[in-house]
């Protein structure tokens, strides 16, 4: 294996807030190798959007706080960096997109100032026709049509579908190693979703950047993805292969995922959530995280008192699970895909 | 943009034609004109007759306002009743004086505002913030006239007890101002105070805006963007918080530009200028409904200019709103 | 093994269960995944039941407890209302709590400065009249005149914006129009001219006697109900649309009984704010009046005239200028502290903090 473009361990952030201490994020460890998109899945409030903020530095530090963690981007600790080293990684080694285009780009500003000025930041010294220049180039290769006068345009005069594509050029911009996606297609309608899925591969073919899909959408982890992550209430509960997680999982909370798909391929009478609400971040249950929801536990005090570490499974430490019961998760799952109707298909 | 501007200009038309009637109509209902000249003994019948021939005061009042009207538009603003003097040369010269004021004021005003703001939305909750925000409830709260009242006492005293004369607390100008930069000098000098007082008011609304403004698009997600752009904070800042914070406070100084006016009136008064404050108030006591109705539609006017420039200024910030 | 028992019952289980059962939370489904609370109590106890029972409505209590609470937060605005109720008391009992009259001459202390001798605190004027008496006679016009004007336009406001907004169409439009005219002309010159005009005097209208002060007041509510009519305006026109209004209506409910129990209710919070910046403006607005000679008039008492008396008498006797403003500066300061601290506690997704 090679080694990992970027490489986080234990990293734990938490927010004081009028209600209290929310531990965001606790304790989070996972690499990403070159080229490789890596699936990064939860609820809302998993932590998972916070995780990589932080990496970046985009996340405000009152109120948030660095407990503890270090994040290494060919070799270096992004989280102690000095602030205009990080900066120069930002947007250029390192990009994000973000979910909402029409929120996330400067309405007074046309979209090709804007990715204009993230090259000119990263490439000192280009000037303005270069730049144009260059956006045009991206803004084709993200298949918006008639590029150069859509340089001219303000967001709002670009569709949903449009917006996004921008920000994708304005992301790839700079050639980045790695690319972050927050919720890239969810503000956007289906039809588009497909599209955008179609730029993203095409932007990581050009650029052979690694790209770190952040979604609570399994759907397009399914497509997407090479490796997954599954967050939980700030944790890693469970970390492999895509095939593994969603065929194989073993954390009771991945089972709970894949059964709460709706499938073509099975005949369901009825969809079946997972139980309950996600628990409170400043007041999260004892023990692991997820067992008052959870159909394995059945209330085994192992579960109401230690949390359970991410343990290997298998294959040289590229599949792992944080729970106590993980070897008897396949039975679990076996029964409850039954009990749903369907087949798996490997 | 241009069909814009003129229907616009066609539609105020139409709101100062409705105004004027409205106006004229209480004014004429509510008071007689020469009921000031009915009480004097040594004025005589012949002289009440002709005004009231020459005004058409034994008319209808559809028919009235129409002579009024005509009477503004083709002969300098119609006249005044005692005396038959035009009212356009005294309306335009109270009106540049007014004016320096106002737009003196105005501007030092937005500029000090935005600055207050923008600083105090990037360092909320320090002690300049509390400051400032202090200030500004405090400022709202007091009385134009009453600020006006206290600062000349202040220089007053000042000037009592160090025999200088830094700031002026009455009249627009000395007695012999001289010319070019001494008579400007002379004015600023006179002007310095009322422009103070019509600042503070202006100054603590618009910082407060600007600041609430500022923050909301400070933890905006373009701004995000902004960052994760790698962009020095300060680009960050003034090129896409900025910016975009500032386009809310067009709409507030374009509301209130008719606080202003009024804050004018009073300042006015208080420090003796000779602007439209005072010609104002002084109509309104001698009773003299036309120099009222005239100073009501010029202003009238000025406030839907400003409203159209104000417009046209929101459409330059916001492409959003381009009137294509 | 127990393990293997409890899945064969959670088989059975989720065939027979419906949708329900998979929404509920796992404690109220017998058997399988029951929640085991923990038996021995600790320090988090409460607040780990609450986290672990899903669903269960953590606010128990009622929308205005929450609203008083907030408020109650706000030290600068609980501190403001007990000054407010410390000025309303003084100026209710004004005849008793007052040293003088307002016209009494005291001929010891003529052009007296400010000083504790014979309860002088607000000194005197050249004619001997004690300003502290003045002053508070003054504050008991101010506010009376203020609380009518804001109660005033609140009413009118709120009927025609309610009207306005939820009938809309060609009533709407008139109402707006009407508003845009009134709004044309800058607030200050339409009241001058208003009480130049109509206000310097009593009125009577048959059996009806209009005193001055109420003149002006109604002055004023005639300008300030149009802000009020376009916030509820707007509240209107936001929820006409909105499914419980449908659903009332399908119900049979008038359009009365829909506008005054279903979307009023919703307008409370904007317009208890609204009417606090009315009666500080009014303060305000009224005070100008009374000083440039066309609001209230003697021999009616008037912070606003008793700055103008102040005035008059000239730069020695400052503390006659001085303190009736000072009055009027603490009184606005205090409504809008008030309705600061109203607005965070009724409208707490407005995030900005004062």
């Amino acid at each position: 294996m090679p080694d990992p473009v970027l490489s986080v361990r234990d990293l734990t952030v938490e927010f004081k807030t009028e209600d209290g201490i929310v531990h965001a994020v606790t304790g989070v460890s996972y690499d990403v190798f070159p080229g490789e998109t890596l699936g990064v899945v939860g609820e809302s409030g998993s932590g998972k959007s916070v995780s990589v903020m932080t990496m970046l530095g985009l996340t405000p530090m009152p109120p948030g706080r660095l407990l503890s963690g270090e994040a290494l981007y060919k070799g270096r600790d992004l989280l102690r960096m000095p602030k205009k080293e990080l900066r120069d990684i930002r947007g250029g080694q390192m990009a994000m997109i973000f979910q909402d285009p029409m929120t996330s780009l400067n309405p007074v500003l046309t979209i090709g100032e804007q990715i204009a000025e993230a090259i000119q930041v990263h490439n000192p010294g280009t000037n303005d026709e270069d730049a144009r220049k260059r956006v045009v180039e991206l803004l084709e290769l993200v298949g918006v049509p008639s590029a150069s006068s859509r340089f001219d345009q303000y967001p709002h005069e670009f569709s949903g579908g449009m917006r996004q594509r921008a920000m994708i050029a304005m992301a790839i911009a700079n050639d980045p190693q790695v690319l972050i996606a927050d919720e890239p297609t969810t503000a956007l309608d289906v039809t588009i979703q497909a599209q955008i899925i179609e730029v993203m591969r095409a932007a990581q073919q050009e650029t052979h950047a690694a790209i770190i899909l952040i979604t609570h959408d399994l759907g397009l982890i399914a497509e997407l993805a090479d490796r997954v992550v599954v967050m939980y209430a700030g944790r890693v509960v469970e970390l492999g292969d895509v095939h593994t997680i969603f065929n194989s999982p073993r954390h009771p909370y991945t089972v709970g995922l894949m059964n709460s798909l709706a499938r073509l391929d099975a005949d369901q009478e009825w969809l079946r959530p997972i139980p309950g609400q996600p628990p409170s971040l400043i007041t999260p249950p004892p023990g692991c995280a997820f067992h008052p929801r959870c159909e394995l536990s059945q209330g085994r005090a192992l579960c109401r008192t230690d949390v359970p570490p991410l343990r290997d499974f298998g294959e040289g430490g590229l599949h792992r699970s944080a729970c106590h019961f993980a070897e008897e998760v396949a039975a679990y799952q076996a029964a409850t895909t039954a009990a749903v109707g369907a087949a798996h298909a490997s | 943009m241009l069909t814009f501007v003129i229907r616009r200009l066609l539609y105020s038309v139409v709101v100062l034609l409705a105004a004027s009637f409205i106006i004229f109509t209480f004014v004429s209902v509510s008071g007689d004109p020469v009921a000031f000249l009915r009480m004097q003994p040594t004025a005589s019948e012949i002289t009440i007759q002709r005004i009231e021939e020459r005004k058409h005061l034994n008319d209808p009042i559809p028919v009235r306002y129409v002579y009024w009207l005509q009477d503004m538009v083709t002969n300098e603003f119609g006249t005044t009743t005692i005396g038959d003097r035009p009212i356009l040369p005294d309306l335009t010269r109270v009106m540049g004086h007014t004016l320096q004021l106002v737009i003196a004021a105005e501007l030092l005003a937005i500029l000090v505002a935005v600055g207050i703001g923008v600083y105090s939305a990037l360092r909320q909750y320090s002690v300049f913030d509390y400051t400032a925000t202090t200030f500004s409830f405090v400022g709202l709260a007091t009385p134009v006239f009453w600020l006006a009242l206290m600062l000349q006492v202040l220089f007053v005293y000042i000037y009592q007890w160090t025999g200088v004369r830094i700031f002026y607390v009455a009249n627009l100008s000395g007695v012999d101002p001289g010319t070019g930069i001494h008579f400007l000098l002379d004015r600023a000098q006179h002007l310095a105070l009322p422009v103070l007082v019509l600042m503070i008011a202006s100054i603590a609304t618009y910082s407060r805006y600007m600041r609430a403004s500022m923050l909301e698009v400070v933890n905006s997600d373009y701004v995000r963007t902004a960052r994760a752009k790698g962009l020095p904070e300060r680009s960050v800042t003034m090129r896409h918080a900025f910016r975009n914070a500032l386009i809310p406070l067009v709409t507030i100084v374009a509301l209130n530009f008719g606080g202003l006016l009024g804050g004018a009136v009073v300042t006015e008064t208080v420090f003796g200028l000779d602007g439209m404050g005072l010609y104002f108030i002084n109509a309104l006591n001698n009773g003299d409904p036309y120099p009222v109705m005239a100073w009501l539609m010029v202003t009238a006017t000025l406030v839907i200019v400003f409203n159209l420039v104000a417009d046209i200024a929101y459409g330059y910030l916001d492409p959003r709103v381009r009137y294509d | 093994m127990p393990a293997d028992d409890q899945l064969a019952q959670s088989r059975e289980e989720l065939h027979v269960g419906g949708l329900g059962s998979s929404s509920r939370p796992a404690a109220a489904r017998a058997g399988t995944g029951s929640i085991v609370l923990p038996e021995e109590p600790s320090g988090a106890g409460m607040d780990l039941q609450l986290s672990y029972e899903s669903g269960v409505e953590l606010k128990a209590r009622s929308q205005w407890a929450y609203a008083r609470m907030r408020f109650f937060r706000h030290r600068l605005a609980v501190a403001s209302i007990v000054v407010l109720i410390l000025i309303s008391l003084v100026a209710i009992f004004a005849k008793q709590i007052a040293p003088y009259g307002y016209d009494e001459l005291d001929l010891n202390n003529i052009a007296a400065p400010p000083t504790l001798k014979d309860h002088h605190w607000f000194g005197t004027d050249l004619l001997g009249r004690d300003y502290l008496s003045r002053v508070i006679f003054g504050v008991r016009t101010s506010l009376w005149v203020a609380v009518f004007v804001a109660v005033l336009s609140t009413l009118i406001g709120t009927t025609l914006g309610a009207i306005a907004g939820y009938y809309g169409g060609t009533v709407d439009n008139l109402l707006m129009r009407f508003t845009d005219l009134i709004l044309t002309l800058p607030g200050l010159a339409v009241l001058l001219t208003a009480a130049a005009y109509l206000g310097s005097s009593d009125s009577e209208f048959g059996p009806i006697t209009l005193t001055q002060p109420v003149k002006v007041g109604l002055i004023l509510a005639f300008l300030f109900w149009t802000g009020l009519a376009r916030i509820v305006r707007g509240v209107f026109l936001s929820l006409r649309e909105k499914e419980f209004v449908e659903a009332a209506k399908a119900s049979g409910a008038s359009d009365m009984r829909i506008i005054i129990r279903h979307i009023l209710p919703n307008c409370v919070g904007p317009i208890v704010v609204t009417m606090t910046l009315i009666i500080a403006t009014a303060i305000l607005v009224e005070a100008a009046l009374s000083f440039l000679g066309f609001g209230i008039q003697p021999p009616n008492p008037a912070l606003g005239s008793l700055i103008a008396d102040g005035q008059v008498q000239g730069f020695e006797t400052w503390w006659l200028v001085t303190f009736p403003g000072l009055v009027i500066v603490v009184i606005a300061l205090a409504v809008n502290f008030v309705g600061d601290g109203l607005r965070d506690a009724l409208d707490p997704t407005q995030r900005i903090r004062a």
